[in-house]
């Protein structure tokens, strides 16, 4: 009773020591590297993680677009815009360009166009000031004044009859995006004029599952209100993939686990015929709260999927407390002999899971490290909760009638003729080490994505609507202070200027750095220092001979005597270029501390040959960062396969060193290392032959597959060299089969990861269970005679 | 003799007596003024109902304070109601602008055409509501956006109501022809003082109109 209590107690302080643990879902959590992770942080706060692209379309039926006028879609579109701007769910929404942006943009830029003309304007400049040049624009300007344009136009041609302002506008373009969108009343619309697009920016992570179903019902119930018939809207972003993993993840689990747990009751009714077996399971589970608590001391915020496979990894240890029950209740001797008769394989089993598990701490991955962590105190504390426990429930039933029965069924698989076993064995082996080079490391998480069909038809609706979809990097100037990360966004500019890149997006010819201002406004001085005097004279005589006034063109004259108006962000910020701005430019947020770095984002269309010489040039420039997909996942490939290689090089070193220590017998070390070499073996031939790829879920759980297989390794050679029968074969049995339920069950999961996590259960522990009870006592008796050691 | 203040109180009453007559008076003539108005756009409705197409030669003179003279085009106009219209310059200048649909097309002698989206294009589709307000034909259903009253026999005096388009235009005097009721000239009074004056000639009416002048610039290749 005292121990139960004991156990009881230290469950309810784990309970409230983990009541402060913060959960989080936060997917870098789960990539190596801390300059991988800050640079895909820096994506998320761009907003780029988080964001929406709405796709709102004109529905088909049989190849035929709906009845809907162009009107009815912008008005659905502004609807559904002003429905998720209001919404609180969103910090940014970009439905459309305020009206008449056009002329409120022209009348904000006008004063500051001088600081827009870069010394790769100034030609262009010159050849509109020639006598040709003013001849020509002139004629221009009097067809222009006479057009039925001219009433609109007539203040602007007088302002700029030579049409310099269209050299510097011209830079406009270049803040759209590689989407082939077109501009139409200030919606982004599709060249086919059926779709328009919407972006927009959650206030909340869409990698939650909770928040995405949130903002999923909200958004519903928002196209349900905005869009008229005939009209549909389709989501692209992490929103629907979030959404559909977990949703596919559900699904699976909720068919997968009625039939495990339909199987176990069979496993532990049929096989055992004893409810105590389910204490016995249950043990390393009551660890789990204690061991969750003191792991949140060390990680206050501890991630999902770590908590969920730590506490997964507990599961080793029912090998423990199935050992112990089984030693107690059918060994010879008393409880305290059979204790101690299993003492010493059951601490060695403890310490070699413990060895993989203080490996992984190194990872290079957060979550990795987490997870150890929690499986290291889970692993003792179970450990200490079944000494506790398992004595007070098992009973000694040496006599019983049933135990011979099993032990009967068991010697079946006692190998008569060793050497068919262990030729079998090593085909195995060198099957699997033929195989291991030749896998693959997949780091991209994107593998273990659920390929749901209707994200894959609105993923492709989308590239067919918007095109777009080629390699993509996103250039990042960073800095303390605004002007510095303007100038370092401008330097940006010049470099895909100089490297005649056509396709990029940026405003940094629309808002230059206060260097590059500066810079400009030298250059047009001194322009006008050399050209001014001879112009006047050409231009006033070209504008009489067509007929203008002399003052016609004052406007022009005085904007030219003015000195220019420095650009400032605030300018756009607040103009009506702001929904396009504020995606590419973040100033710290007020409410946050953390939060002092100024971003400004460009765009770029990359090839093998642009991709390279970008990050060069961001490695020669304080402040510039280069984000691609392309980089990083080779990066956080190269991280992740550097982990796994070196881990598993040390885990496999420490546990043979404990096992050499422990045996101090090659034949015995072998034997007991037998089981978690042919695991792997099947592991690595099983991946082969499927898609010859190792992703991260092969990676958490082949640990847990070494960790079971070396115990039963122990359990078995201790068993065999101490002249003990069938017990431990038993209790190897019992706990495989039950993990083979418990996990292998998931190999038929449809969600990649679940399939994954169950497959190297299924394949791991499916193989070195027979090893352990035909290869281990092979190895150990081959060449013996029957009852030598 | 009556007081000074009674005097005051007389005259103040014989005051407001007579504007009250006066108002009275008024309101009848308003409600006549409207009907004619009603009427006569019912008029200019009916006839317009009556022309799919029709085309005409034109003189457009601009007097403008920029140009020491005013600037005298001439052209040609082919409308294809509801949404297709053709405008060219024939000289001084040579130029085409071309409305077709939602699309566009302009063209002039130095540069290669140029093709533009009524909806990117606010300049254009400014335009293009301008041609459409004088040819369109459908002059009742302009009253939410313009104030319209009758001028002279045969004419109609618009003006904006929006406050973005009165500062390009204060207002546009439209004078049908007597006979098929067709817009004869167009006035445009802008808020400088400065001034156009459209004058349409040889109209002929539901004719054959070939697509090729809304898709080409250069029709004589």
């Amino acid at each position: 009773m005292l121990r139960w209590l004991l156990v009881l107690c230290a469950v309810a302080v784990g309970l409230f020591f983990s009541r402060d643990l913060r959960l989080s879902e936060d997917a870098f959590d789960l990539l190596p590297g801390e300059a991988v992770r800050g640079d895909l942080r820096m994506l998320q706060r761009m907003g780029l993680v988080d964001r929406l692209y709405i796709t709102v379309s004109i529905a088909h039926k049989e190849g035929i677009p709906a009845p809907v006028s162009k009107k009815e879609l912008q008005d659905s579109v502004a609807k559904l815009g002003h429905l998720l701007a209001e919404s609180g769910y969103f910090s940014y929404v970009l439905a459309r360009l305020p009206q008449g942006y056009e002329f409120s943009l022209f009348a904000n830029l006008q004063p500051s166009l001088p600081l827009l003309f870069d010394a790769g304007d100034l030609p262009g400049l010159a050849d509109k000031i020639s006598p040709e040049g003013i001849k020509a624009g002139l004629q221009k300007s009097f067809a222009l004044l006479n057009s039925p344009a001219g009433i609109a136009l007539k203040q602007q041609v007088q302002f700029d009859p030579l049409g310099l302002m269209g050299q510097v506008l011209g830079k406009l373009n270049l803040m759209r995006s590689e989407f082939a969108v077109q501009l139409d009343d200030g919606f982004f619309m599709s060249r086919d004029g059926l779709s328009c697009l919407v972006v927009a920016e959650s206030r909340t992570s869409l990698t939650d599952s909770a928040q995405a179903e949130a903002i999923e019902i909200f958004f519903r119930e928002a196209t349900r209100q905005a869009l008229v018939p005939g009209v549909e809207a389709s989501v692209i972003g992490s929103l629907p993939h979030t959404l559909a993993n977990s949703r596919a993840v559900k699904e699976d689990l909720r068919v997968l686990l009625p039939v495990a747990t339909v199987l176990m009751l069979l496993l532990f009714g049929v096989a055992l015929r004893n409810i105590r077996f389910l204490i016995v399971v249950a043990v390393p589970y009551l660890a789990a709260p204690v061991a969750i608590g003191l792991t949140s001391l060390f990680y206050p915020k501890l991630s999902g999927l770590a908590l969920g496979f730590g506490i997964v990894l507990l599961g080793i240890t029912v090998d423990v407390a199935t050992h112990l029950y089984l030693t107690i209740t059918y060994a010879p001797g008393n409880r305290a002999e059979a204790m101690k008769e299993v003492a010493e394989p059951l601490f060695y089993a403890v310490l070699t899971t413990l060895a993989v598990f203080v490996v992984l701490l190194f990872s290079q991955v957060p979550c990795h490290r987490q997870m150890a962590l929690l499986a290291i105190f889970g692993v003792l504390l179970a450990t200490a909760f079944a000494y506790l426990i398992i004595p007070m429930i098992a009973r000694p039933q040496r006599e019983k009638t049933a135990g011979r029965a099993r032990r009967d069924w068991l010697t079946m698989f006692a190998p008569k003729r060793p050497l068919p076993v262990l030729v079998v064995w090593l085909i195995l082996l060198v099957s699997g080490m033929i195989t291991w080079p030749r896998l693959h490391y997949n780091g991209d998480l994107r593998g273990l994505d659920v390929a749901d069909e209707r994200v894959k038809a609105d993923e492709l609706h989308f590239s067919n609507t918007w095109g777009g979809g080629g390699e993509q990097a996103f250039v990042l100037a960073t800095g303390p202070s605004l002007d510095k990360v303007l100038d370092r966004n401008y330097l940006v500019y010049r470099f895909l200027q100089e490297h005649e890149v056509k396709k990029f997006q940026s405003f940094a010819p629309l808002l230059p750095g206060p260097e590059a201002q500066q810079h400009n406004r030298l250059g047009w001085q001194q322009f006008w220092q050399t050209n001014r005097v001879g112009f006047e004279e050409k231009f006033s005589s070209a504008a009489q001979a067509k007929g203008f006034t002399d003052h016609a063109f004052a406007p022009f004259f005085a904007w030219l005597n003015d000195e220019p108006r420095p650009l400032s962000p605030s300018q756009f910020l607040g103009g009506p270029l702001q929904p396009l701005f504020s995606s590419m430019l973040k100033v710290p947020r007020e409410n946050n501390p953390d939060d002092h770095t100024y971003l400004a984002m460009t765009t770029v269309a990359i090839d093998d040959r642009l991709l390279p010489e970008l990050v060069a040039f961001a490695g020669k420039h304080e402040g510039v960062k280069i984000l691609a997909s392309k980089k990083w996942r080779g990066e956080v490939e190269t991280l992740l396969r550097h982990d796994v290689l070196v881990l598993s090089l040390v885990a496999a070193l420490l546990i043979a060193l404990l096992v050499v220590y422990e045996f101090r017998n090659v034949r015995a070390v072998i034997a007991v290392l037998a089981p978690v070499m042919s695991s792997l073996a099947a592991m690595s031939i099983f991946c082969f032959l499927t898609d010859g790829q190792l992703n991260m879920m092969h990676l958490i759980m082949g640990l847990m597959v070494i960790g079971v297989s070396v115990d039963y390794g122990i359990f078995v050679v201790c068993a065999k060299l101490a002249g003990q029968k069938n017990i431990s074969e038993r209790s190897v049995s019992l706990t495989a089969a039950s993990s083979l339920i418990g996990f292998g069950v998931l190999a038929f999961a449809h969600h990649p990861a679940l399939y994954s996590l169950g497959v190297t259960v299924l394949i791991g522990v499916g193989v070195a269970w027979p090893t352990a009870l035909c290869v281990c006592p092979a190895i150990v008796t081959f060449g013996h005679k029957e009852g030598r050691r | 003799m009556p007081s000074l203040s009674v005097v005051v109180l007389f005259r103040r009453l014989v005051a407001a007596v007579c504007g009250a007559v006066l108002a009275m008076a008024c309101v009848p003539a308003l409600a006549a003024e409207s009907d004619e108005l009603q009427s006569f756009l019912q008029e200019i409705q009916a006839a317009s109902d009556q022309v799919r197409s029709f085309s005409s030669t034109f003189v457009q003179e601009r007097k403008l304070a920029l140009f020491t003279e005013p600037v005298v085009f001439h052209g040609s106009l082919t409308v294809v109601r509801p949404n297709r219209l053709r405008w060219e310059f024939t000289s001084p200048v040579p130029s085409v602008l071309i409305f077709n649909g939602e699309r566009g097309m302009r063209c002039n002698a130095d540069a290669p055409p140029a093709s533009f989206d009524l909806g990117s294009d606010p300049i254009m589709k400014s335009v293009a509501e301008q041609l459409w307000l004088w040819l369109g034909g459908d002059y009742s259903r302009l009253e939410s956006l313009y104030r319209m009253e009758k001028s002279g026999p045969d004419s109609l005096k618009i003006t904006p109501k929006e406050e973005g388009m009165a500062k390009f235009i204060s207002t546009i005097t439209i004078t049908f022809d007597t006979t098929n009721r067709q817009p004869e000239k167009v006035e445009i009074a802008e808020p400088g003082g400065d001034a156009t004056v459209i004058t349409f000639q040889s109209y002929v009416l539901n004719s054959n109109t070939p697509e090729v002048l809304f898709t080409v610039c250069g029709t004589d290749e």
